[in-house]
């Protein structure tokens, strides 16, 4: 149950229907239709978008498209899950109450963009074969179902507690990482040995993203506006040249109006040339600027594995001191009670109890500030220290930090509480190792997954920025064509004006 | 002969706008000073000075010329005499040999009044013979006889010219300060002229030629005279554009282009002179006290001709659709504009991602290059649309010429019917006078009372009414005179505007032609170079291959 084949082993396909469809010759996912429905409990009403892939229909309304895509990146936390179209803002929706037109066309641009959106992830070498991908697809199946069920039932909240990679060997120990005792690095936590590779990736993609939201996606919408707005200026202006030559007469009244003609023409050139440049560039572009903030996301969480093995292996350091601590005390405790029972000697025996009050008193004063040791016990690694202290300190330690002061204080029966202090430590050790284990593997592999993903995007990218490029330049060729036969007809009709 | 005819039109014009001014000036005067309800009554003798202020029709002056003032002459005769030393030309030398059939019974006395002019030395003669191909001796014309067709003849002679108005240059003059003068190419040597010349030149044919259209000259723009833009090159260039299309329209212009004035600005060497500035300026005020000829405004036509009506509502259909016109095309203009602006940020926005994308480096920059370049062609072909954007504001000015044209017509016919209807008036009375005995029209206290005071005194009222009958008969008769000219008058000019539309529809459909086929040719020029700069970034694009990078 645990271990779904689908989900931690994609090199063996699912073989489901879909699956075949998807990787067969017509594998094209089409989204070919919406239809108004209404939510019978609320009596709001949402778009249902039909889905056809092969003989295969089915519909879904966009929030269990958001649905699909936040499970895809729950399931594949390393892998870069096309984005879908962005909800609409407050405003958006203020505006859309009175403009039903509009609503028309963001149903279409929504159409035009999930359709990108499945095909994308269809054609996606490892979230192709999700059989969670595949079940959306499906007729008859129950979204609500699929995500009730496994492997998205099974999913731990916290994306750090799954194991990442698609590393079948390390992934039956995923329980490990639940446990109370592992750490979680907090999403301020500095790397201290960072991976010079991906800190690059991180700056590149951080000022792609930026660039593409702030500069290039602000520009291209500023002149599609500018083109809608000329639009209408041009629709009036045509108008106006056809009034006007109704005015006229003979010759001059003839070429006017074909000047009115072409200015109309100009009114629908430059539409239907806004409603293409939405379509062929600006939505690509808005996809790609949603496609660097996932990539941030990816790198964020190879990150945050990154900061997760550094906690482990901090933490484990840190256990293996108090351990050694206790076993001094612990071999203190057995010499002096071993000077006890053979010598009897007050004096040493004053000294020694003040020396072993000290130690205790500076290890309870230690984990009151917070502070798991106390710096007497390890003053060569201070720096160490300080940097964990930022890092974590849940309330599982405080508990037992405040129970260890207690015990202290009282001192029911320090030795037993010593022996027992070991035992545990021992205990967790052994946890820590392990899961330093697993998750040093799943980071090794994660790393080699992002980076290969982040390859295949990139060469995707260029593709699709290619492709874009061309369809601009194209979309231009088809205006300019159209207004150049029309403004030749209206000079053919200027020659006629006798001189 | 059409060029004779064109020039008999001219002659009475000259005599027409004189005889306009300075009724109209006169009577401003006396308005202000009057009382209202006289001035029905003053105006009817206004309307018979005017015909009585023209020196041909001394033998009018009785009863009814007091106002005819020796000033009136001299100013007449100083103005003749102005206008030929300060311009050796023929335009005296016209009036004298000309046929105006409103002068026509009086042709000796023309004569003797323009002989000064007529004996001015021979320094403008050979103007003369370059102004007037036709024989010296004219053989009278009617204006009935001028036809289309001739108009035609006359603009395929002289429509073909072309005038260029280049080379602005700012220039510097202790005495005049700065301004700038431009340089005018025709087929005579290039010549510099600075605005005030052509104001000068506006100013000297609308007081000439009141019945032509005179074109319009380009706005004063006070907005930049305040910014201090007036040197702008903007600005500059817009002003020469439109002083390039004011040359050229006269020059086109059957009357105006041939008019001494003209040729003067056109070739004169010293016209730049002091003592020739001098002169033009002292002459220009005094246009300018005469120019503003206000119109009665109150009065309506009886009798609206249904041809000036028609033109009337034609040109103000016109000039609502040229404002309309422009104002959308501002708009669409400044919007052109900033769509320009639009492409080049956003060719800039490429460049930086190119930066950023080392590997599609080429591709991207081969992009932005391409949006730049359309760019630039979409500002050009803006120009353009700004040049039409100016033919049309110019046009809006030549319409409103037109219209001041049409409002003087009018005033010419309703002079007419003002006469008539005093002439009418005054028949009647005669008639009742005539018909009438003493103390019959009791209806009439004041005459009744006369005649009993006339019978009381007792004087024969016979020989009263006799007397009165041949005032009467006196009356009619100057009536009858300045009626009879007054509708010639009118009637003359209301054919040369019939003649001025007609030149201007067709010199409309000569500039039209021109100005749309730059319009469209920046239009056809841009989307054909469109298409190339597109195809050129297709190409560009497709050649990289984006698995090799």
């Amino acid at each position: 149950m645990n271990n779904d084949p689908n989900k931690h082993n994609p090199n063996q396909p699912c073989q489901c229907n879909i699956d075949r469809a998807l990787h067969g010759p017509n594998g094209f996912v089409f989204i070919n239709g919406a239809q108004k429905q209404s939510d019978t409990p609320t009596g709001k009403s949402y778009f249902a978008y039909n889905i056809r892939i092969g003989d295969t229909e089915t519909k879904h309304r966009y929030s269990e498209f958001e649905s699909l895509r936040k499970s895809l990146v729950r399931l594949h936390p390393t892998m870069i899950v096309p984005p879908i179209p962005e909800k609409h803002s407050i405003v958006d929706y203020a505006a859309l109450q009175t403009r039903v037109k509009d609503d028309l066309s963001m149903v279409e641009k929504r159409k035009r963009m999930l359709q990108t959106f499945l095909n994308r992830v269809a054609k996606h070498p490892q979230l192709g074969h999700d059989h969670v991908f595949h079940r959306f697809l499906e007729n008859g199946v129950a979204w609500s179902d699929v995500l009730h069920s496994s492997p998205l039932s099974d999913l731990p909240k916290n994306p750090l507690q799954v194991i990442a990679s698609k590393q079948p060997d390390i992934a039956a120990y995923e329980a490990i990482l639940a446990n109370s005792l592992i750490p979680t690095p907090t999403a301020t936590y500095t790397l201290k040995n960072p991976d010079p590779r991906f800190e690059e990736s991180e700056k590149f993609t951080y000022r792609i993203a930026n660039y593409m939201s702030n500069n290039l996606d602000k520009s291209q919408r500023k002149v599609i506006r500018r083109l809608g707005e000329l639009a209408n200026d041009y629709a009036e202006l045509g108008a106006v040249y056809n009034g006007f030559s109704l005015n006229e007469t003979g010759a001059v009244a003839n070429a006017i109006e074909k000047i009115g003609q072409a200015v109309d023409a100009s009114y629908t050139e430059t539409g239907q040339m806004v409603t293409a440049l939405e379509g062929e560039f600006a939505e690509p572009i808005q996809e790609h600027s949603q496609f660097a903030h996932t990539i941030k996301q990816v790198l964020r969480f190879r990150h945050m594995k990154h900061a997760q093995v550094e906690l482990i292996e901090s933490s484990l350091k840190n256990k293996e001191e108090s351990l050694q601590n206790l076993l001094d005390i612990e071999r203190e405790a057995s010499r002096l009670h071993d000077a006890m029972t053979t010598e009897r000697t007050i004096g040493s025996n004053a000294l020694d109890i003040d020396q072993i009050n000290e130690a205790a008193n500076s290890h309870t004063s230690g984990e009151e500030s917070g502070q798991e040791e106390s710096p007497y016990l390890n003053n060569d690694h201070r720096p160490i220290v300080r940097r964990r202290s930022r890092g974590w300190g849940g309330p599982v330690q405080m508990i037992s930090a405040v129970g260890h002061t207690l015990q202290g204080l009282i001192d029911v029966d320090p030795a037993s509480t010593r022996h027992n202090q070991i035992g545990k430590t021992k205990d967790s050790m052994e946890l820590l190792q392990k899961a330093l284990e697993i998750t040093r593997k799943d980071l090794a592999a994660a790393s080699i997954e992002v980076q290969a993903d982040l390859d295949r995007f990139q060469r995707e990218k260029i593709r699709d920025l290619r492709d874009m490029l061309i369809a601009y330049a194209k979309v231009h060729i088809n205006y300019c064509q159209k207004n150049l036969e029309s403004w030749e007809e209206a000079r053919v009709e200027i020659d006629k004006i006798p001189n | 002969m059409a060029d004779t005819d064109e020039f008999s039109n001219v002659q009475w014009n000259v005599q027409g706008t004189e005889d306009m001014n300075r009724n109209h000036s006169y009577y401003n005067s006396q308005s202000s000073l009057e009382e209202q309800h006289q001035q029905q009554h003053e105006q009817h003798e206004q309307q018979s000075s005017l015909i009585l202020d023209n020196p041909l029709s001394d033998h009018l002056q009785g009863s009814l010329g007091s106002h005819d003032s020796d000033g009136f002459n001299t100013f007449h005769h100083s103005n003749e005499i102005d206008i030929a030393i300060l311009e050796p030309s023929s335009v005296n030398v016209d009036i004298d040999i000309s046929d105006d059939p409103l002068l026509d019974p009086q042709t000796s006395q023309l004569h003797s009044i323009q002989i000064p002019v007529q004996t001015l030395p021979d320094y403008y003669s050979h103007n003369n013979d370059q102004q007037q191909p036709q024989p010296q001796p004219q053989p009278r014309q009617q204006n009935t006889g001028e036809t289309v067709s001739q108009s035609n003849n006359a603009k395929d002679t002289y429509s073909r010219k072309h005038i260029f108005v280049s080379d602005p240059r700012k220039e510097t003059d202790l005495q005049q300060g700065t301004f700038v003068s431009y340089g005018i190419t025709s087929d005579k040597p290039l010549v510099r002229r600075r605005f005030q010349d052509f104001v000068w030149l506006r100013k000297v044919l609308y007081a000439d030629y009141p019945a032509c259209f005179v074109p319009p000259l380009p706005d004063k723009h006070r907005m930049e005279y305040v910014k201090g833009d007036r040197f702008g090159t903007e600005f500059i260039e817009k002003r020469r554009m439109s002083l390039q299309r004011f040359l050229q329209r006269i020059s086109w212009h059957p009357v105006l282009g041939r008019s001494n004035f003209f040729v003067m600005f056109l070739e004169s060497s010293d016209f730049n002179d002091a003592s020739a500035r001098a002169l033009r300026e002292s002459q220009e005020t005094m246009i300018d006290t005469l120019g503003d000829s206000l119109l009665n405004a109150f009065s309506k036509l009886r009798k609206p001709d249904e041809r000036f009506v028609e033109m009337k509502e034609r040109i103000e259909r016109t000039e609502e659709n040229l404002e309309l016109l422009e104002k959308t095309l501002m708009r669409s203009n400044k919007r052109t504009d900033d769509l320009c602006n639009d492409y080049e940020e956003f060719s800039a926005s490429i460049r930086g991602l190119a930066e950023l994308e080392a590997n599609m480096n080429e591709t991207l920059l081969h992009f932005a290059s391409g949006v730049s370049q359309y760019a630039k062609n979409i500002r050009i072909m803006a120009s353009k649309d700004t040049d039409w954007l100016g033919e049309i504001h110019d046009y809006m000015a030549y319409y409103s010429v037109l219209k001041d044209v049409l409002k003087l017509r009018d005033q010419k016919q309703l002079d007419v019917e003002e006469l008539t209807d005093y002439y009418q008036t005054t028949i009647k009375e005669k008639e009742k006078m005539m018909r009438g005995r003493p103390g019959e029209g009791s209806y009439n206290f004041a005459g009744y009372f006369t005649g009993k005071i006339n019978e009381v005194r007792g004087a024969d009222t016979d020989k009263i009414k006799r007397e009165k009958i041949l005032r009467l008969d006196e009356r009619l008769r100057e009536l009858k005179n300045a009626k009879d000219q007054s509708d010639i008058v009118s009637s003359a000019f209301s054919d040369q505007v019939k003649k001025e539309d007609h030149f201007f529809t067709q010199s409309k459909s000569v500039e039209m032609n021109e100005a749309l086929k730059i319009y469209t040719d920046g239009k056809v020029e841009f989307y054909d170079q469109g298409i190339q700069i597109w195809r050129d970034v297709v190409q560009a694009l497709e050649k990289v291959d984006p698995d090799e990078s």
